[in-house]
């Protein structure tokens, strides 16, 4: 807690007194008997008090703090009497947690209210859910100690500009997201012309509420932005909530909002397997001793779908997030790395994971740089689609100029989007910039949403 | 008693006013300091404090607003209770605060004080331009630092939505300070 805040949040104090007192006296809070309990015992104390208050007032009253309010009349924003001195702290009364230093750790330690976080019994969906849906991505922050998805779910729903999450509820075999417009407006799901995309997490034990911590500090939760109105590499997603129920993580994702009518998103059928046992209620097993976690294939397979934080606040530098041996996956404040070696090619296949879908190319296609090798799939089934596009047209492509013809060209028969992964390496000045990570060369995989 | 009859007691210099304060504002008082401060001794220390600053004040003070006087006294109180004992002690003000925190990250120095006062009033616009509904949860929020479990049952309305409009709402005050240049460097977002 920075002292700016602390000064900030005081300075608030002086908040117009129409807003203090509307905020007093808000809402039909229900009574509780222990507030008047106590207001009883406050009594007695007062009475007690006030047999000393003569003793008291008397050499106070020559001593009144110069930060009175105006004493000329009736103030409309009453700037309220200024503190005392700051009286010593009540000492312990004996209890041992009474030294706790404040601080975000400790914080955490307190039930987190700023997310909504279930806890239930694990438990295992019991069949395939096939469901018709929209592949969209875009970006959200990450927390770095959570790895991507076993699974991942897209679910139709509605969206209705403006509308805001009321509900989520997860059931064996469905998931229902309830949401709001205004409040007296409650529109359910199961529309195939939105979806909703969750991610199941393997959640890491004790991490769920670790993680809604991190991303309510994040300043996550947002609802539906404006138009995006080109395929390309804007913000489409927008996490909504956090939280973890029998036994899954779950990370509500947003879909993109393309203008102010409810436009049809463009989708197709996908299946998803549900959880295995065995990855829902230990998906650690077999932890290696120094703490890695084991990336598992289809873990892996996986991750290159998921969306990446954006900015540079997000993560810590050099922060390991896990990996077994010769797969470590860190990030060093631009996006997820994962190294793999490579043998036959003779340097380290690393898979870079930028901050932002879209700007992949960025850092990547820089002077110097060549794509040793380009290989697109599709981000459900994995299919390799065969690309058949020069160095020069992928730039195009990192830059957005691409237009709708070299859209249809490049792609095809547009199926939503598909990842590109590459592998690049780099020479010259930018070589250098990764040696730290004894990088030559690198995969660089994003999504590319390729347009309706 | 209204605020008027409390006032003339005060003026008055009659101890009964400060039983009719205990009355009329030891619920919202208490409320405050202890949503603020974790010892229930140092909210009643801190309550005491507030009743004798207005016994004290009053006159020559004369607020239009007694609510907002003894609100204000209150979380005067408690926050500077806070800042001279937040590194030894789990506050109940920490959340809302850090929740503060995020949307300033970026706002300059702490020794900007001119700063720090006009960020506040800026809050205290944006704020001011809320919907009725946002607004109070807010409110009750970075101003009286209530929990989101009792800002739901105040308002009638689950702790998701409670959680879902703070949410937004912090997220649109960044925009807002980021747009009156409060926040440098663009939304972080």
């Amino acid at each position: 807690m920075n002292d700016k805040t602390i000064k900030t949040s005081e300075a608030l104090t002086d908040m117009d007194d129409a807003l203090v007192s509307e905020a007093a006296n808000a809402g039909k809070m229900k009574k509780n008997p222990l507030p008047w309990l106590i207001s009883a015992a406050a009594l007695v104390l007062i009475a007690g008090a006030a047999t000393a208050l003569p003793k008291l007032l008397a050499p106070k009253k020559a001593d009144i703090d110069a930060n009175l309010p105006d004493p000329a009349g009736y103030t409309e924003t009453t700037e309220a009497p200024a503190p005392t001195e700051a009286p010593a702290p009540s000492e312990a009364n004996g209890d041992a947690e009474v030294a706790a230093t404040l601080d975000p750790a400790m914080a955490a330690a307190e039930p987190i209210e700023t997310m909504p976080v279930v806890y239930a019994e694990p438990k295992v969906f019991d069949s395939v859910v096939t469901l018709s849906a929209e592949v969209n991505c875009g970006e959200h922050n990450d927390s770095a100690d959570v790895l991507s998805g076993l699974d991942m779910i897209y679910m139709p729903t509605r969206v209705i500009y403006g509308a805001e999450l009321e509900d989520i509820t997860v059931e064996s075999d469905k998931v229902t997201v309830t949401y709001g417009i205004d409040k007296d407006y409650i529109v359910e799901e199961e529309d195939p012309n939105r979806v909703v995309l969750i991610w199941f997490r393997n959640w890491q034990k004790g991490s769920a509420e670790e993680f809604a911590r991190s991303i309510s500090d994040s300043n996550f939760g947002f609802f539906f932005h404006e138009v995006f109105g080109t395929w390309s590499f804007q913000s489409n997603l927008e996490q909504i909530a956090v939280w973890e129920e029998n036994g899954y993580g779950f990370e509500l994702i947003m879909p993109a909002y393309y203008g102010e009518d409810e436009d049809v998103l463009r989708y197709k059928d996908l299946t998803v397997v549900p959880l295995d046992e065995a990855s829902a209620h230990d998906p650690y097993e077999g932890l290696e001793d120094d703490g890695y976690l084991q990336l598992k294939e289809h873990e892996f397979t996986y991750a290159p779908r998921t969306t990446f934080a954006y900015g540079t606040t997000c993560y810590e530098p050099e922060q390991v997030l896990g990996g077994s041996e010769g797969r470590m996956l860190h990030t060093d404040g631009l996006g997820f790395i994962e190294s793999i070696p490579d043998e036959e090619k003779g340097y380290d296949r690393i898979m870079r994971y930028f901050p932002q879908v879209g700007r992949l190319f960025e850092p990547v296609l820089r002077e110097n740089a060549e794509i040793a090798e380009i290989d697109v799939y599709d981000p459900i089934t994995l299919e390799t689609i065969k690309l058949d596009i020069s160095m020069d047209e992928l730039r195009d492509i990192a830059d957005g100029n691409v237009s709708a013809q070299m859209q249809d060209y490049i792609f095809g028969d547009c199926r939503g989007c598909v990842l590109v992964d590459m592998i690049v390496v780099h020479t010259g000045d930018y070589a250098a910039e990764f040696d730290e990570y004894e990088i030559d060369a690198y995969h660089c995989g994003f999504i590319l949403n390729c347009g309706y | 008693m209204n605020d008027s009859e409390i006032i003339a007691l005060l003026e008055k210099r009659d101890e009964s006013a400060v039983e009719a304060i205990d009355a009329r504002f030891g619920g919202l008082c208490r409320s405050i300091c202890s949503n603020i401060l974790n010892d229930p001794r140092d909210v009643e220390e801190c309550v005491s404090s507030v009743y004798f600053k207005l016994w004290s004040c009053i006159p020559p003070a004369k607020p239009r607003d007694l609510t907002a006087y003894a609100a204000k006294a209150a979380r005067n109180e408690a926050l500077m209770r806070y800042r001279a004992d937040s590194s030894k002690r789990k506050f109940a003000a920490s959340v809302p605060l850090e929740e503060l925190e995020s949307c300033l990250a970026g706002s300059g120095g702490a020794e900007e004080e001119l700063e720090t006062e006009e960020l506040a009033h800026a809050i205290m616009g944006f704020v001011s331009r809320l919907p009725a509904e946002q607004r109070g949860v807010f409110m009750r929020r970075i101003w009286f630092f209530d929990s989101v479990k009792d800002i739901a049952a105040r308002f009638g309305i689950t702790e998701k939505r409670v959680n879902v409009l703070l949410a937004r709402t912090r997220r649109e005050l960044r925009r807002y300070l980021t747009k009156e240049e409060f926040i440098k460097g663009g939304d972080h977002l």
